[in-house]
């Protein structure tokens, strides 16, 4: 039973392709993680782009940075203000 | 606790380069874990990797024209760094290593050995008015005034000795156990413990009954204690030094072929954890089934930077396996053996003196090597002879 509950989740988070979808879920006050990434597009302290299935992610704060990153997960730190979503991605 | 290991693995790392997104990306499609990653500036980036990625984050990094800096930390600073954060864990540390340095600067714990016949209790109460008792401090303890205040004040301790292990003190008492204590010598005679020619005789108390150049037996008496004084004659306890020529012979013999065990197989260890009267083991090696086997043991206790021990202590036995053989001696070298043996006999023989000459001969029986010695020596041959019950001594025979 629980591995079926678990099966839907994770098909909920695919696309019509059977990749992962791109998710992103604020953490408290100051962390944003953002889970089946396909890459960093540019950062600064201030500014991160990230790159997505469906555009690119924009992320607006203060004192941003990568508390971890990996292939599949991204989790930022930071006085984050804005989040935007731009334009159409792959 | 796992957290805080986990960042003693890692390694601060500085990226520069010009396309620093794109060498991220790069490293996270290597699976490479990037932690802490904060952007310096533009083409700069510091973060952490763990010490199994470098080298792929360096090759990857390199591929894209950039450079990697390690920022090497001493390991002491990193370590305190990362307990910054555990605050309560940080504090029970120093406290602590405080403590280990400051707890064996005193005395707590004060143990007697080698009392037979006084109490424990005595010998610490009169320790304590020598100023040893617990909390005093290690420097204060005067060893050399302790002792000779327990000899004045236990006439049975012949010896006494202070050491100080850590906080432990240890008290070590050697009693005389003889019954009677002797006060006065008693009166003796010395007589001739071999045959031979006297060469030197000193008399310290006593009557010399020999000069030089005599020849003497076993037996006899060569310097008297009994002394005439005219009205009477004065029983003392004779005391001097007769050294006189002797021969010794000795006859010595070693087997043809000698039994010597070799180490057959690689040693084995069984280490133990002793609290007490418990024992855990820890580590066994099995397969130890022969009799054949040598054990040593050696027990280590738990003590901290400054000495101070704990009551716990590893024990490890060492198995090593032994064959046994059989050799046979050659003549060169059991004659070696049996010489080495005879001159070292006759040595440890005497009381004091030294081998002047020596007449060897080497033979060898049907097993055996054989080897007859005549020694030439320089010896002192006085033995103390006390008076027989019946004899008439006192200061008025």
């Amino acid at each position: 039973m629980q591995d079926k509950r678990h099966r839907n989740e994770s098909d909920m988070f695919r696309n019509k392709s059977g990749s992962m979808k791109t998710a992103c879920e604020i953490i408290g006050k100051n962390r944003l993680l953002v889970e089946n990434h396909y890459g960093i597009l540019g950062y600064s302290m201030c500014c991160i782009h990230i790159r997505t299935e469906y555009g690119s992610i924009q992320i607006l704060g203060n004192n941003l940075c990568f508390d971890f990153m990996s292939r599949t997960r991204l989790l930022i730190k930071g006085d984050i203000t804005d989040m935007k979503l731009i334009g159409r991605g792959l | 606790m796992i957290s805080f290991f986990n960042k003693l693995n890692r390694v601060e790392v500085q990226i520069i380069g010009a396309e620093i997104p794109e060498i991220l990306n790069s490293l996270c499609d290597d699976n490479v874990s990037l932690i802490g990653t904060k952007p310096i500036d533009e083409y700069e980036v510091s973060l952490f990797v763990y010490k199994k990625d470098f080298h792929v984050l360096q090759k990857t990094v390199n591929k894209y024209g950039g450079e990697v800096v390690s920022v090497n930390k001493p390991f002491l600073k990193s370590v305190f760094q990362s307990m910054k954060r555990h605050s309560a864990f940080l504090g029970v540390f120093l406290l602590l290593v405080i403590l280990f340095y400051i707890l064996p600067l005193r005395i707590y714990f004060i143990k007697v050995q080698g009392n037979q016949n006084i109490d424990s209790v005595q010998i610490l109460s009169a320790c304590r008015s020598e100023g040893l008792y617990p909390g005093v401090k290690r420097r204060d303890i005067r060893s050399e005034q302790i002792k000779n205040s327990l000899i004045a004040e236990f006439p049975q301790i012949i010896w006494a000795g202070v050491n100080t292990h850590g906080s432990c003190a240890v008290v070590s008492i050697k009693e005389n156990l003889s019954d009677s204590i002797q006060k006065q010598p008693i009166p003796c005679d010395i007589v001739a413990a071999s045959d031979g020619k006297i060469q030197r005789i000193e008399v310290i108390e006593g009557e010399a009954k020999y000069r030089a150049g005599d020849d003497v037996e076993e037996g006899e008496i060569l310097i008297s204690g009994q002394m005439d004084v005219g009205l009477c004659t004065l029983n003392k306890a004779a005391a001097g030094e007769i050294y006189a020529e002797t021969f010794r012979s000795i006859s010595s013999v070693i087997p043809k072929t000698i039994k010597s065990r070799e180490v057959r197989k690689q040693i084995k260890h069984r280490i133990t954890l002793h609290y007490q009267n418990n024992k855990i083991k820890l580590c066994f090696s099995s397969g130890i089934s022969d009799a054949t086997c040598g054990r040593i043991s050696r027990e280590y206790f738990l003590t901290f930077p400054g000495g101070f021990q704990l009551p716990i202590s590893f024990v490890v036995d060492s198995y090593t396996y032994y064959v046994n053989s059989t050799d046979d001696c050659s003549v060169l070298c059991a004659e070696k053996d049996l010489m080495d043996f005879s001159n070292r006999y006759i040595s440890e023989s005497m009381v004091a003196g030294e081998i002047k000459n020596v007449n060897m001969q080497t033979s060898m029986d049907d097993n055996m090597y054989r080897l007859d010695g005549v020694y030439y020596c320089l010896e002192m041959i006085g033995r103390t002879k006390a008076y027989e019950i019946g004899d008439v001594y006192g200061e008025n025979s």
